[in-house]
């Protein structure tokens, strides 16, 4: 694997233990599949049984791969270590050595802005605390290619150099054209400035980090030239609907250890999640600039899902990839309900798919083949859990009579490994929090154990929804239909019942029709199956439920961000607030603001390239555009026209003058009145 | 602009006085509103305005659209007398500001620009090759990834 000498020792550890690993996950399914094959009643034909084992196969190996790591996981938190990357977050904060600066990325693309620079200036701050900042240089990279968020970006980043008192440290950049969207993005800034970092962290636009973690990532990579990229773990934070703080709560009471885990067996071939990630610039350059795949296919076209490939590709190098799998001070905001994650997904989906291409692609290490299998899987699972449901049913009502499932000493056993293996990992959250001493943090134990039985009932509900919808993206995506990769949806709540009842009325109506069909056919079968049928019902309210506003007073999901939240998340309120009160972001049109005012307009000039040689083909056009803009006024003219003044230096003069000259009715009517 | 404008005045037919008077109010609260948005101390917009209104109290009378393009392109002008004065008094070292780089209006230059990242140190980078393994003898021949 390593481009520089032989056996390293954490590629002899890492074979020892996926040898281990992937054997218990072998035993585990091998026993459960011979269990439910070897019990199925003898009447049932080969084929239904084949159709019976073989999913249930597949669906207990990823549910055993999953158990598995948690197993992994609290063994590394209570006895292991030795294999991390980073420093530990109780040990002192390094001394960073580095001349060169790294650079901290803020891809965006018409986010919200007051978010995304509130969060930006908390890091900021938060690396100033711990005396190095000097190390650091942040950019902010725009895509934006809606006018005023452009304008409103510009103008931000302006208050924001004020604030901190940095011209030098925080730099703006906006791309005219958005190819290949973020990962275009972060190669369009290592083609420009590249050469100056050896480091850079990406971040979403949504990510926080603290100092310290940014500086011990910088020492690690420092220390271990041998690695490309380090991956920190991720915990959400940040929202206050049920299911945010559901999922924020889960997050922080089994992510540890599932990080832990996975580590245990990735070591040096880990996974990248897109952001909140530290990378060598020049590895990244040289092997992560990601090919077009041929159209023609579904899964044709650029690359969705960059990140499971470019870690991919940086192993295929020989660059290490590893995850600070202990790590604090990594956070991001999860989508605020459950419409939105699903929404989410069917980008991630159609991202995941396309990586079935990567998988047969030569040189890519294997252990990663298994990782863009496992993202494929994620989705994949459902289709077949939802075939694998649909073949019980059929069971059920073409052989009314039998009994699939005989209560036998084997299925007895089978039951009851399966329910361990769903929900005894939960114990593991418990264990940890005594451990640790956080349970306070956790809302006590009456809190944490109501917390653990409400997101258990909450997730046993939702998981048929989701089993729906991958399942619909699934057969979309290969039928060819493309998934629109926008701005992402991120604060929210408060969904209305006509909205839940367009998106998932359909769910309700085929669990309504699914559950009579058994309850006539086969009522055993519905009992059994009744957990799944009741999700489908109910998901309209489920989704109206998840979207609802809760207090962070109350006990349920409490977490220690809620609790004793982090300088930086202290700091990010205020700044929020702050940002949120400048009149950058109050101005209701920045375009009016900047054609008008003679400072905005200044300031806007001071952006923008001056143009030499125009055709006359362009230049005919823009002047209609001119003459139209000031007969009608800006509501005559549509974004990407606004976007074209914007870039215009010569129009822009122009038409400052000449708004300014307009007779008084159509100068008040069209712009002093929406300044 | 300003003086040849007010040169042809002289060819204009003569407006009602009252007529005449309130356009020359509408076009100075024109300018006025203009010199407010330039944030300049309330002391310095009045003489400004009050410059003005003299320079183009010689000009004879005009219509709302002509005085007004005059009121106008006369402002524009005594601003960036103003701050040329301002800058060419001011000390060497400019104030670390992201805004101090003020393009002129009337004559962009590309030098004058903000920077608002650092200089570009350009690099190539080639795309990563693709190319798929086969693992079965297939009657479809071996397929190759595209890369750009």
């Amino acid at each position: 694997m390593s481009e520089h000498s032989g056996q390293i020792p954490w590629q002899a550890t890492a074979l020892r233990r996926r040898v281990v690993f992937f054997s218990a996950i072998a035993v585990l399914t091998g026993l459960a599949t011979f269990w439910l094959g070897a019990n199925l009643p003898s009447e049932l034909g080969f084929l239904w049984k084949l159709l019976v084992v073989v999913p249930f196969a597949v669906l207990f190996l990823w549910l055993a791969l999953g158990f598995m790591t948690a197993v992994a996981g609290i063994w590394v938190l209570n006895f292991g270590g030795q294999n991390r990357i980073a420093s530990a977050p109780t040990s002192p904060l390094p001394q960073l050595q580095t001349r060169d600066t790294t650079a901290i990325l803020l891809p965006i693309y018409n986010e919200d802005i007051a978010y995304v620079y509130a969060g930006l200036q908390s890091i900021y701050q938060s690396l100033e605390k711990t005396g190095q900042l000097q190390h650091f240089e942040f950019y902010i990279l725009s895509d934006s290619d809606d006018a005023s968020n452009w304008l409103r970006e510009e103008a931000a980043w302006s208050a924001l150099c004020r604030t901190v008192g940095s011209v030098d440290r925080i730099h703006y950049r906006r791309r005219k054209h958005r190819t290949k969207k973020k990962s275009g993005n972060v190669m369009d800034f290592c083609r420009r400035w590249g050469k100056r970092h050896p480091y850079m962290v990406v971040l979403d636009a949504d990510s926080l980090m603290t100092g310290d973690a940014l500086v011990r990532l910088v020492d690690a990579m420092d220390r271990n030239e041998r690695v490309g990229l380090i991956q920190t773990p991720l915990y959400t934070i940040g929202l206050d609907t049920l299911y945010a703080r559901g999922q924020q709560f889960v997050n922080r009471i089994y992510g540890p250890i599932f990080f832990a885990g996975l580590h245990w067996w990735w070591l040096g071939e880990s996974q990248y999640w897109g952001h909140n990630v530290i990378i060598r610039t020049q590895a990244f350059m040289g092997h992560c600039h990601l090919p077009k795949l041929p159209e023609g296919g579904a899964l044709g076209g650029e690359i969705l899902s960059h990140d499971f490939v470019e870690a991919a590709l940086l192993s295929r190098a020989g660059w290490e990839t590893w995850l600070a799998y202990d790590m604090e001070g990594s956070f991001e905001r999860p989508p605020p309900t459950l419409m939105d994650s699903l929404k989410r997904d069917r980008r991630w989906c159609q991202g995941n798919l396309q990586h079935w291409l990567i998988i047969w692609a030569h040189g890519i290490p294997n252990l990663h083949r298994f990782l863009l299998l496992g993202g494929i899987m994620s989705y994949i699972s459902s289709l077949i859990w939802l075939g694998w449901l649909v073949v019980l049913t059929a069971i059920a009502v073409f052989y009314p009579k039998l009994t699939l499932i005989p209560l036998t000493p084997e299925n007895t056993a089978l039951l009851v490994m399966t329910l361990f293996l769903l929900f005894f990992y939960k114990t593991f959250g418990i264990a940890q929090a005594i451990r640790k001493r956080t349970v306070e943090h956790f809302g006590g134990i009456l809190g944490l154990s109501s917390s653990i039985l409400m997101e258990t009932f909450l997730s046993m509900l939702t998981a048929p929804v989701r089993m729906m919808f991958y399942s619909k993206f699934v057969v979309q995506i290969l039928q060819g239909k493309r998934a629109v990769w926008g701005t992402q949806q991120r604060t929210g709540g408060g969904l209305v019942w006509a909205d839940a009842m367009r998106e998932y009325g359909w769910i309700s109506w085929t669990g309504l029709a699914w559950g009579v069909l058994l309850l006539i056919a086969n009522p055993m079968t519905f009992l059994w199956m009744s957990p799944v049928i009741a999700g489908l019902v109910f998901s309209v309210p489920l989704g109206m439920l998840t979207s609802v506003q809760t207090s962070l007073k109350t006990n349920l999901f409490r977490t220690p961000d809620e609790v004793a939240p982090d300088y930086i998340l202290q700091a990010f309120e205020q700044n929020y607030a702050a940002m949120l009160a400048n009149p950058c972001m109050s101005t209701r049109d920045l375009f009016i603001r900047v054609l008008v005012d003679p400072l905005a307009f200044k300031q806007h000039m001071t952006y923008i390239p001056q143009r030499t040689n125009v055709p006359e083909g362009t230049r005919q056009q823009r002047e209609e555009l001119v003459k139209r803009l000031l007969e009608k006024g800006p509501s005559s003219i549509s974004n990407s026209e606004r976007l074209v003044i914007m870039e215009d230096a010569e129009m822009l003069t122009q038409l400052h003058t000449q708004v300014w000259q307009l007779p008084e009715t159509q100068f008040h009517e069209h712009w002093m009145s929406k300044l | 602009m300003t003086e040849q404008l007010a040169q042809t005045a002289s060819s204009h037919p003569t407006l009602d006085s009252s007529t005449s008077m309130n356009t020359w109010e509408l076009a100075k609260k024109r300018a006025n509103a203009y010199l407010k948005l330039h944030r300049l101390p309330e002391t310095e917009r009045e003489q400004l305005l009050t410059r003005i209104t003299s320079k183009l109290a010689r000009a004879g009378l005009f219509g709302e659209q002509e005085l007004i393009q005059l009121f106008i392109s006369t402002a524009q002008a005594e601003v960036a007398l103003l701050q040329a004065q301002a800058k060419a008094d001011s000390s060497p070292q400019k104030a670390a500001q992201p805004t101090h780089s003020v393009t002129d209006e009337q004559d962009g230059k590309a030098d004058n620009r903000t920077q608002t990242g650092p200089r570009f140190e350009r690099s190539s980078i080639r795309v990563a090759p693709l190319q798929a393994i086969t693992l079965l003898p297939s009657s479809r021949p071996r397929q190759r990834l595209i890369t750009k």
